[in-house]
């Protein structure tokens, strides 16, 4: 009996693996199409990479074009389509290139077309949102393009080849190639053309021997073994009047010379050559002395002579401090202090820890990250020289900051705002760290020193940690940030930016929480506008706000339960709540959702309720689903809801309810241009009376419903679902017929269906291949008592829609005249219904998946 | 060697009853177990396959075959201890045995060989596919195939041997602790989630390893190289291995390097040692069962039956207490009825969330948020279905006392009712920290909040589900009892009453877990409706449950003779 129980138990899993795999393939085969959620990309060693890098050789071992694959999961795995696809960065500092093609199932194979860094934004191709980042780095053995740069105590600079340079003292030399890792354990070598004019030692620091103009040259071999060099220009000009400012020389030497063998030691040994302008022998003249320094002058040049008693060994290489691994090598030159002494060939070097570097012949081969000290010292002699403390660090080949340009990718606008202030505390500030993405740092241990710079310091200004203070000047304008990789003091060519778009209302605040949202936003707080910069979880809030909302593409969650309602706002906008400074509302680019989906929502809360607001208010690129209403108006003067998908709704996407016009009350205007409505329950635009007066009869309500672009319909009902249609209506906007309204349902149920059927209006029916007749529910407006003046309906392109009235037959107005109702009933309803052609059927036919892809967002921007 | 040979049958006939091929239901009877032995060949070739590919896709070829067979020594040498303990020492024909004309040795003798018999067969059952499978997997020579039956032999009698030497220390240290009864308990438990822990773990690897298409090695690094140091420990298993393999070179990726890794040991030395622990072992059986095995059969058998005394003092309780402590302590004494009952309820809460966690994991990736509480509730009813499959021996149980329960003067009734009371005691339990786990860990979460009613819900209908299965285990038990009337009483075997009510078990588990999964996605509800059309299937089921229990149960009991 125990091993029959334990060989049970050991099936659980077993059973239930198979149990989850059947009920997929039913899901998958039954249930209506599913968008991708989320994607996830791992390498070759199926480690996750998606947000992170990859790093692939530019050449295969056979010459061909190198190539890495990636594995590609879309999740869910019932999703739809696993399509993915992808973009690449435009951006001048990402210098590699690659395309992305897939061999089978989720593998996609990488292949590199020109060396360095590359960024991929890969996404579902059903669901843009569902998207990850790639870095990929294109190693290469080959040296692209070799650098000078020069630098001095001002700074750096990077010159071409041939370019033509002014000596000063202190200026030294940096050859810099690209790609970096082509160079391997190469030494980069310094040779000057013309040694009578100036000599470059092994660091590339200059030493002026004449007036004149030296070719220089850095010569370095790639790891393929091919040899690149580049050269610029020294001009010496006849300022420059000696090879060193400072010199020692040995006390008893000097001291021996009289006045006159001073200067012409000077002159013979330490007075550059100039061929033009000779220096003479008189020139030289001593300026002051004391026991141990004399100073003399020629021309205005002043050279201090240091008179040393014993003779010193010292590293003359001295500016080393910092150096890189595989960066074309270094040397540690070591001479004597006596200007006189010969170099000596008996040096040994001492390093204090070996697995940083070791030192042969001079030359340093840094091994690994980390600090040691060296010192040389003479064998025959004995002499040690100081020490020199070196740090050996690892320059970075590719880095991205915490945001990069293609993830202003966002929503449908496909952008990404800033607001000048951030929430500290309680308390507002206008800075803001960008900071670097550490996951995509290569190599990882790299040592990132970074300057960072804007673009216009007159709308931001930023420290070297990287924190920006945005200035008031920036709002409505872009800021670009800057971050370049500092090598030896240089800036290289490795640089990453970033340009935040300021959004044009200054009273406006970046939000990353539900309770910064609620702080920013809400009703008796600090009445600014909101920017999401993160997606934020609203729980079960009801939440009236007072100022816009700037989405960048987020999702404002909610998590309504059985507890929420049909009457429940999510976001409510009261006109009598808004200040005097708020001239207009924006709502745009983002998605909000009263719970996690359709059939959970479809009869709790409203994801935007506007009422009675006065200003004008625009709704744009939002996708508003999973409630009962998308959106809801009550007398609001002028909204606009553009560029959004609304829908997957209990009852309606859009919802008007609007006061009577009477005589002198202007119209109110609302403008739809270029809509999606997903399914809902009823039709997608609703239009009933605030409330209905049971003693005023044809009078208008419609507010002027303009419609412009286009509109994509996926709202189609076949005849059972226009039988339910009607029974979501509340019973309280009819007045005293709201005792009948179960009959008031069917007779419009009836109505509706006999529509369908009658064969003149066969052009707004679409018969598929089930033989099943669908129609295209757009809009319901509620006549019966209220009259709807049709020129309130403002169509732009009435090829596409119908208007088409429906008056109630007499045998319905009868039926209710018998229970009850005391007026005419003589008004029409309104049916906003979709056209297309018979021969070709509509474009969005029943049951169609609605892909949130680029595609439909571009159109959507119009 | 007449003697021998007769006490061979007789053990013979003992375990597998007389084969005859007269008759359909014989004939039936054999050609079914030769289906399953066949089904279960299969299930091995293909399952080891899997495993082994796994391991080999990471460079763990060898270790994987080390793993197996430290697995299955150690299987084997437990089971021998236990057959060895059963057989030699506790069978109940033992004292018929020493009243016959034959000797101690020739018992000893006949016993020994039945249990060889049996461990090569099962042990080449098993151990034949799954090493046919590992051949299939990873590049191996001739001499692979040709070592099996040497692998196989060792397999076999170096535990057989080594289990000779042990039982007795066993049996005496079974002895000293036979009557801490919470502690066995306990111990059990934890072996027995430890070990399902770590199978849902290897298992959750080769659905991982299967689903990415077999494309990537499922093992990090760093277990790459703790499971490649810590075989090196294992003694003598890996000479098992080093026997097949001898010294074998491995590929294995480590920080995105590829090496080359040579593993394992020399035939020729593997086969030494392992002929030495032989050796050594048959030594030691030898010198133990000489010395020992008369005076322990002896000593035995005075002594079977008593586990311990205890002075009470005699209580006077009510009779629905007395009843239920005597339910209590039947199961609570029996180490068998404890492991059956007591310690699967224990394992439960652990065991199911463990396995709930990688069918979510699973689940979530394949489908979405929507699977979690159908798939929940499945994993529990079937957790379910193994405790109260207990149940359905709860009149078989009662043994040769089976004649007490008529005669005492307490109605049927009223005793089944205890029986039921203590089943459903338990199962409530061990069901409410079940589902105290999952809410406490918010495994039924998709924005990790605390959620409350989706667990509670479930918890409703594994309930009512349990109890119903309780019912119908307990009257099928009533209907057809396999009271075992020889041998110590105890019931050991499984039998058709407890197959039967795991089957039925799992298919309601399947059923309600299934609809669960997929009424949310095809009708599109949500999982309030969804819950109360299960709560009323699963109310359905109870009610259905209650009348087939009460129903014509005082004639059926009575008609157990």
């Amino acid at each position: 009996m125990k091993k029959f129980l334990i060989a049970i138990i050991f099936l659980i899993p077993i059973i239930v693996f198979v149990a989850i795999q059947g009920t997929s393939s039913v899901i998958q085969a039954w249930a209506p199409p599913v968008n991708a959620e989320r994607i996830e990309i791992r390498d070759e060693f199926n480690k996750n990479i998606g947000n992170g890098k990859l790093v692939m050789p530019r050449y295969a071992y056979d010459g061909s074009d190198g190539v890495a694959y990636i594995y590609i999961n879309v999740y869910p795995s019932i999703a739809f389509s696993d399509e993915i696809q992808y973009t690449v960065s435009e951006e001048e500092n990402y210098r590699g290139e690659c395309v992305m093609e897939k061999v089978d199932n989720s593998k996609y194979k990488i292949t590199a077309k020109k060396s360095g860094d590359v960024l991929l934004r890969i996404f579902s191709a059903t669901n843009d949102n569902a998207y990850k980042m790639l870095n990929v780095y294109i190693t290469s053995e080959y040296i692209n393009n070799l650098s000078i740069y020069s630098q001095n105590q001002e700074g750096s600079q990077k010159h071409e080849e041939g370019a033509e340079l002014v000596f000063e003292y202190d200026m030294k030399l940096y050859a810099f190639a690209n790609p970096i890792e082509a160079i391997g354990e190469n030494v980069i070598f310094w040779k000057t053309e013309n040694e009578d004019i100036a000599l470059v030692d092994a660091n590339g620091k200059i030493t002026p021997m004449g007036v004149g103009r030296a070719k220089i040259t850095a010569t370095v071999k790639d790891k393929t073994n091919t040899e690149h060099f580049t050269f610029v220009f020294v001009n010496i000009y006849d300022n420059v009047i000696f090879k060193r400012l400072q010199v020692y020389l040995k006390r008893d030497f000097f001291e021996k010379l009289d006045e006159w063998e001073k200067e012409e030691y000077i002159f013979k040994n330490l007075v550059v050559e100039n061929k033009e302008r000779p220096i003479e022998y008189a020139d030289v003249e001593l300026v002051e002395n004391d026991k141990d320094t004399y100073i003399y002058q020629v021309r205005g040049s002043q050279i201090v002579i240091e008179l040393i008693d014993q003779d010193e060994l010292i590293i003359t290489s001295e500016y080393l401090s910092d150096i890189y691994l595989e960066n074309g090598g270094y040397t540690l030159i070591v001479n004597y202090k006596d200007f006189n002494a010969k170099f000596s060939n008996n040096i040994a070097y001492y390093v204090s820890d070996n697995k940083i570097l070791e030192i042969r012949n001079g030359l340093i081969i840094p091994k690994a990250k980390g600090v040691c000290h060296v010192y040389a010292k003479d064998i025959v002699t004995q002499k040690k020289t100081n020490s020199l403390k070196l740090e050996v660090k690892e320059r970075p080949l590719s880095f991205q900051l915490n945001y990069t340009n293609m993830d202003n990718q966002k929503g449908i606008k496909q952008q990404r705002v800033w607001a000048l202030n951030w929430l500290d505390g309680d308390k507002l500030k206008n800075t803001y760290n960008l900071g670097i993405d550490q996951a995509t740092l290569y190599p990882k241990s790299a040592n990132m020193e970074l300057v960072w710079q804007v673009d216009d310091t007159n709308l931001a200004q930023i420290d070297q940690k990287g924190n920006i203070t945005f200035k008031p000047e920036s709002v409505g304008k872009m800021v670009t940030v800057t971050a370049t990789v500092l090598v030896h003091n240089i800036l290289t060519e490795m640089q990453r930016c970033y340009t935040f778009e300021m959004v044009s209302d200054p009273n406006a605040v970046n939000v990353y929480s539900k309770d910064q949202f609620i702080k920013a936003v809400g009703k008796g707080n600090l009445d600014m506008a909101a920017v999401l910069q993160s997606d934020l979880e609203m729980q079960k809030e009801k939440l009236e706000i007072t100022n816009s909302i700037y989405g960048n593409g987020y999702m404002i969650k909610f998590a309504y339960d059985e507890n929420s309602g049909q009457n429940d706002k999510a976001l409510a906008v009261y006109g009598r709540d808004l200040s005097e400074k708020t001239t207009s509302l924006i709502f745009e680019n983002f998605t909000i959702q009263c719970s996690d989906e359709f059939k959970n929502g479809q009869d709790k809360g409203n994801t935007i309720f506007i009422e009675d607001v006065p200003i004008p208010v625009i709704v744009r690129n939002i996708i508003a689903r999973y409630a009962w209403n998308a959106i809801h108006l009550v007398d609001d003067k002028d909204v606009t809801v553009v560029g959004s998908i609304l829908g997957n709704t209990g009852f309606a996407a859009i919802y008007f309810g609007y006061s009577y016009y009477f005589e002198d009350r202007p119209k109110d205007n609302i403008t739809l241009k270029n809509i999606v409505f997903r399914e809902t329950g009823c039709a997608s635009l609703i239009t009933v009376p605030r409330s209905i007066k049971t003693d005023i009869s044809d009078v208008n309500y419609m507010p002027n419903i303009i419609i412009k672009g286009f509109i994509d319909s996926y709202n189609w009902k076949n005849l059972e679902e226009i039988d339910k249609m009607f029974r979501a209506f509340d019973a309280s906007m009819f007045g005293d017929l709201a005792k009948i309204k179960t009959v008031i349902d069917n007779l419009m149920s009836e109505l509706l269906t006999n529509i369908l059927k009658d064969e003149q209006n066969s052009k707004i029916i679409y018969i598929d291949e089930n033989e099943e007749l669908w129609i295209s529910m757009n809009m319901f407006t509620l006549g019966i008592n209220p009259y709807i003046d049709s020129d309130s309906f403002i169509l732009e392109n009435k090829d596409i829609f119908e208007l088409t009235p429906v008056y109630l037959p007499s045998y319905v107005i009868n039926t209710l005249k018998f229970f009850g109702s005391k007026y005419e009933l003589r008004n029409p309803c309104y049916f906003l219904i979709y056209k297309f052609d018979k021969e070709n059927g509509p474009a969005i036919k029943p049951n169609d998946a609605c892909p949130e892809n680029e595609e439909l967002f571009s159109r959507l921007r119009g | 060697m007449n003697n021998i040979v007769t006490l061979l049958k007789m053990e013979f006939l003992n375990r597998f009853e007389k084969i005859s091929i007269k008759g359909v239901k014989p004939v039936l009877k054999i050609l079914i177990t030769l289906a399953i032995s066949a089904m279960f060949f299969w299930l091995i070739l293909k399952g080891s396959g899997y495993f082994f590919r796994m391991f080999n896709k990471a460079g763990l070829a060898y270790e994987a075959l080390v793993i197996y067979f430290t697995g299955a020594f150690l299987f084997l040498l437990i089971t021998n201890i236990s057959s060895t303990i059963k057989v030699l020492y506790f069978k109940g024909d033992n004292e018929i045995l020493m009243r016959f004309p034959v000797s101690g040795w020739e018992v000893f003798w006949a016993k020994t060989i039945f249990l060889l018999i049996i461990q090569v067969a099962l042990t080449s059952l098993v151990s034949i596919p799954l090493l046919i499978a590992y051949g299939q997997q990873v590049n191996v020579t001739a001499s692979f195939y040709v070592s099996i039956p040497a692998v196989i032999l060792f397999l076999v009698f170096i535990p057989f041997f080594l289990s000779n030497v042990l039982a007795i220390p066993f049996m005496h240290i079974s002895n000293k602790i036979r009557h801490h009864y919470s502690f066995i308990i306990l111990a059990l438990t934890i072996v027995v989630t430890c070990i399902f822990l770590i199978y849902t773990l290897i298992f959750e690897r080769i659905i991982v390893y299967i689903r990415d298409q077999e494309l990537f090695s499922v093992f990090e690094d760093k277990t790459i190289l703790i499971i490649s140091q810590a075989i090196k420990y294992l003694i003598p298993t890996k000479y098992f291995a080093g026997i097949m393999l001898g010294e074998f070179d491995v590929t294995r990726v480590i920080n995105r390097e590829t090496m080359v890794v040579t593993v394992g040991s020399t035939r020729t030395m593997s086969y030494l040692v392992l002929a030495i622990i032989l050796e050594l072992s048959v030594i030691g059986s030898y010198l133990v069962i000489k010395k020992l095995y008369r005076k322990t059969l002896l000593s035995n058998i005075e002594a079977e039956g008593s586990a311990f005394k205890k002075h009470t003092k005699i209580k006077r309780r009510s009779e629905f207490s007395t009843l239920i402590y005597k339910e209590f302590i039947q199961v609570f004494r029996s180490i068998n009825y404890s492991f059956q009952y007591f310690v699967l309820a224990c394992s439960m809460p652990i065991m199911a969330y463990f396995c709930n966690r990688i069918a979510l994991s699973i689940g979530m990736d394949n489908i979405g948020n929507k699977i979690i509480p159908g798939l929940t509730l499945m994993v529990m009813l079937i957790f379910n279905t193994i405790i109260v499959s207990f149940s359905a021996t709860s009149t078989t149980r009662e043994g040769s006392k089976f004649y007490h329960t008529k005669v005492m003067p307490v109605p049927i009734h009223k005793q089944l009712f205890v029986k039921f009371v203590m089943y459903a005691l338990v199962s409530f339990l061990a069901n409410t920290i079940t589902i105290a786990i999952i809410i406490l860990t918010k495994q039924m979460s998709t924005d990790d909040s605390f959620v409350f009613m989706k667990p509670l819900a479930i918890y409703l209908i594994s309930i009512m589900i349990s109890s119903g299965l309780t019912l119908i285990a307990m009257k099928m038990d009533i209907i057809k009892p396999k009271i075992a009337l020889s041998g110590d009483g105890e019931l050991t075997d499984s039998n058709s009453n407890t197959t039967t009510i795991v089957l039925i078990g799992f298919i309601l588990s399947l059923l309600f877990g299934v609809a669960g999964m997929l009424i949310p996605y095809l009708l599109g509800v949500e999982f309030e409706i969804m819950f109360y059309a299960l709560a009323l299937f699963a109310l359905t089921f109870l009610v259905f449950s209650l009348l087939f229990y009460f129903i014509r149960l005082k004639a059926a009991y009575n008609k157990i003779t």
